[in-house]
């Protein structure tokens, strides 16, 4: 087998990772410093899975529906993009209804991970995890049950969203 | 010129006299000496011998069976001008190491002086003072990672990026370099590829965490193994393309267990390209992990209930078989429709899947064809598997009565005699004695577990022993089929002699048995009668057999179905009509007198074969 090769090659390898690297970096860095701030409070998790390693699992009063009267339950399924639109009511963000269709203004794009008839479960990309620093995460779990925990994001014009910081408040 | 004679492979002469005197006279090797270098070296050389005493010795040896090779020490002429010239293009094109060129030169008598080959590295003496420095570089290394971890929230994320990607930009650099430029071990540069493709992955994570993307994501690992496509072809490293699969199959388990449900992208990277690439470099190893990793996604798509899905894989498996045609393919191929067939059931559990035929029929002519008893089996509980969900579909789809508990056990006794009788009628046709045996035996073991449940008296309120109409025609049909496959040779042997006397009895018992609920309802006491009768002459059959053919699994076999008889019997029968204590002495005297009767036997033989 002939050994020598092109050290354009290993250059072109070097390139390929650095320009990946970059575009990844830099889409993240772009969704932090475009879009709409909006502070969300972090509702209580089981206290068993709080704490995985060293992040914390976030979950919000969209991350369940629970259906009645007042919010019928239409064809939804498992796996099915699910929109939730967000309003600005007394200087606070607010969410609203469930629905299948895309909404004007700002809102949040989820998917239905579990449906069980008269609830579903809703997961949202990028605002379930948050990596905490060393010996933080106590101060955030007690905030959370205390319901004091608020997580600040900002929010894409398609729906999605970046967490940037969790905050506690009184 | 002197020769060279080269012995291969010699160590099995060590011991033969004659060659050892010949080597001794010819060769003026001593018989240690031969013997202590073949323990050492399998190729053995003798060197600097005249040419007329070489050909003589080489004929020799070569008369007596033994591989040995004539060559002269050195090259000379156009030979030797020939080496030369290769050597210099070996030598530049990077196909030997220098080490390796001088001693080729070394070996054919040729001087390597004046041909620019380079001088080996004479060994550093200062030896210490390199040990010395890698420990302190060791240090270094490990306090620069001390520090980074004890200030890693201080450092600005920008530079935990930058300085994570200088290091994965670095060890792929050293791994290339090591691999083309400075002909090192091939080692060396395939760990230094591993630790780069690790380094660039926690670039990746870094950025996960920093951004706080979703612990469970996909995508990371989705994105890690395209970064490494570009080392497997441009650098042609094909290590990295084995580690980008493994992190897509990561990313595929971590889709279905975010999502319960098969990602989009694993067919398309697994059926779409890498199958396609292992048939275009012809690369059996890849060839196997995508055999593993479409049998994982469609045992997992059967397990969400995506039929379409579990089908395309089962395509892709199929596809592959029909390129290798092998046994274990086969298989796999056998396994993969299984759970396909699981996928089928999940998504329509009303609709019989009789397609489920075309591949039974496939697979039982398949062995067949190969004279395979191994893969009959696996196709006979292959079908067994079917029937039993084809039953429950049809059962939804027609808003049939389900069976009960009587119905399968009565199924299964008669599955019992079928399995006997068909390894009955099998006997004597090469390749299929294994498969006879296992379905004879299957069958006495299926019969006597449905016989022995048939033997309670619990079954004595229900109002029909079938609830089921399917199970009472398949039971009919296997019942009579197994019959008629067996009775006529056992008849056969009764005639000549009265050894299948016990099998006969038994037969005839169950086939009573088994009319017997055809006609009457479970209330009668003549079925508990019938099969406890028919169980205990079994388990006397059994002994019986195995003393006089000297069998001792039969015999335990046949004791141990005794006991249980007896121990069930206790429980739940005889304690009502008779003092427990007179039921165990009566089974007691039994198992003694049986005992007794086995020792004289081996007694009267012994003497026979004493006087004998």
């Amino acid at each position: 087998m002939i050994k020598v090769k092109s050290a354009a090659r290993v250059g072109l390898v070097s390139l390929i990772w650095i320009i990946a690297v970059g575009g990844i970096w830099a889409s993240h860095e772009y969704n932090l410093t475009h879009g709409t701030e909006v502070t969300l409070k972090a509702v209580p998790v089981d206290p068993r899975d709080f704490f995985r390693g060293d992040y914390v699992i976030l979950r919000y009063e969209m991350s369940t529906f629970n259906f009645d009267e007042k919010i019928p339950r239409k064809n939804f399924k498992t796996n099915q993009f699910v929109f939730i639109p967000l309003k600005l009511e007394n200087e606070k963000w607010v969410t609203g209804a469930i629905t299948d269709k895309k909404p004007a203004g700002l809102f949040f794009k989820g998917r239905i991970q579990q449906d069980y008839g008269q609830t579903v479960h809703v997961s949202y990309n990028g605002i379930e995890s948050f990596f905490v620093p060393e010996n933080k995460g106590h101060d955030y779990e007690q905030a959370q049950a205390a319901n004091r925990l608020y997580a600040v994001m900002n929010v894409q014009s398609n729906g999605t969203a970046n967490l940037k910081r969790l905050e506690i408040k009184d | 010129m002197k020769q060279r004679i080269i012995f291969y492979g010699a160590r099995q002469f060590s011991s033969d006299a004659e060659i050892l005197a010949r080597m001794e006279v010819l060769l003026k090797v001593s018989s240690q000496k031969f013997i202590g270098r073949l323990r050492a070296d399998p190729v053995f050389y003798i060197e600097n011998i005249d040419l007329n005493i070489a050909e003589e010795s080489v004929n020799y040896f070569k008369a007596r069976g033994m591989d040995v090779e004539l060559e002269p020490m050195a090259l000379e002429g156009q030979q030797k001008e020939w080496f030369i010239a290769e050597s210099r293009k070996w030598f530049k094109r990077g196909v030997v190491f220098p080490y390796q060129l001088k001693r080729l030169f070394s070996y054919y008598g040729v001087s390597s002086e004046g041909l620019g080959i380079e001088q080996e590295k004479p060994k550093d003496s200062n030896s210490l003072i390199r040990t010395v420095l890698s420990i302190g570089a060791i240090f270094i290394g490990v306090g620069i990672i001390l520090f980074i971890a004890a200030n890693w929230q201080r450092i600005p994320s920008a530079v935990k990026i930058v300085s994570d990607l200088i290091i994965a930009l670095g060890f792929l650099n050293a791994a290339y370099q090591c691999q083309f430029k400075s002909q090192a071990d091939e080692r060396l540069s395939r760990s230094l590829y591993i630790i780069s493709f690790f380094a660039i992955g926690s670039v990746i994570l870094l950025m996960g965490q920093i951004y706080h993307v979703q612990a469970e994501s996909y995508i990371l690992p989705l994105v890690w193994g395209f970064l490494l496509l570009p080392v497997a072809f441009l650098l042609n490293v094909s290590l990295a393309l084995y580690f980008s699969i493994g992190l897509w199959s990561i990313a595929m388990l971590s889709y279905s267990n975010l999502y319960n449900a098969t990602p989009w992208f694993y067919p398309a990277l697994t059926l779409g390209f890498l199958m396609p690439y292992s048939f275009l470099k012809r690369d059996k190893t890849m060839g196997l992990v995508c055999l593993g990793c479409i049998l994982g996604a469609l045992v997992l798509a059967a397990m969400a209930g995506e039929f379409m899905m579990a089908s395309i894989w089962l395509l892709g498996l199929i596809f592959l078989y029909s390129q290798k045609k092998d046994e274990k393919y086969e298989a796999l191929l056998l396994v993969g429709f299984i759970f396909w067939h699981l996928a089928f059931l999940e998504k329509y559990e009303s609709f019989p899947n009789v397609f489920y035929i075309f591949p039974l029929v496939f697979f039982t002519l398949s062995a067949i064809r190969r004279g395979s008893p191994r893969f009959a089996i696996a196709n006979i509980f292959n079908a067994l598997f079917w029937l039993g969900t084809f039953y429950f579909q049809i059962t939804k789809r027609f808003d049939l009565i389900a069976p009960q508990g009587l119905d399968l056990l009565l199924f299964m006794l008669s599955l019992g005699v079928f399995f006997y009788g068909a390894g009955t009628r099998l006997t004597g046709q090469d390749p299929w004695q294994p498969l006879c045996l296992f379905l004879r035996r299957t069958g006495v073991l299926i019969v006597t577990i449905a016989a022995y449940f048939l033997s309670f008296r619990f079954y004595n309120k229900s109002d029909a022993f079938y609830y089921s109409a399917l199970y009472l025609f398949s039971t009919i049909f296997f019942f009579s089929a197994g019959a008629v496959w067996a009775v006529r040779p056992m008849l056969g042997d009764f005639a000549i002699g009265k050894r299948r006397l016990g099998e006969l009895l038994v037969f005839g018992l169950l086939a009573v048995g088994m009319l017997l609920t055809w006609i009457l309802p479970p209330s009668s006491a003549l079925f508990v009668v019938i099969f406890n009768c028919a169980l205990f002459f079994e388990a006397l059959a059994l002994m019986i057999k195995g003393h006089l053919e000297k069998r001792i699994d039969f015999y335990n076999f046949g004791i141990a179905l005794f006991v249980l008889l007896i121990v069930s019997r206790y429980f739940d029968t005889l304690s009502a009509f008779m003092p427990r204590s007179f039921f165990f002495i009566l089974g007691g005297v039994f198992l003694i007198a049986w005992a007794v009767f086995i020792d004289r036997q081996k007694k009267i033989h012994r003497e026979i074969a004493h006087h004998d």
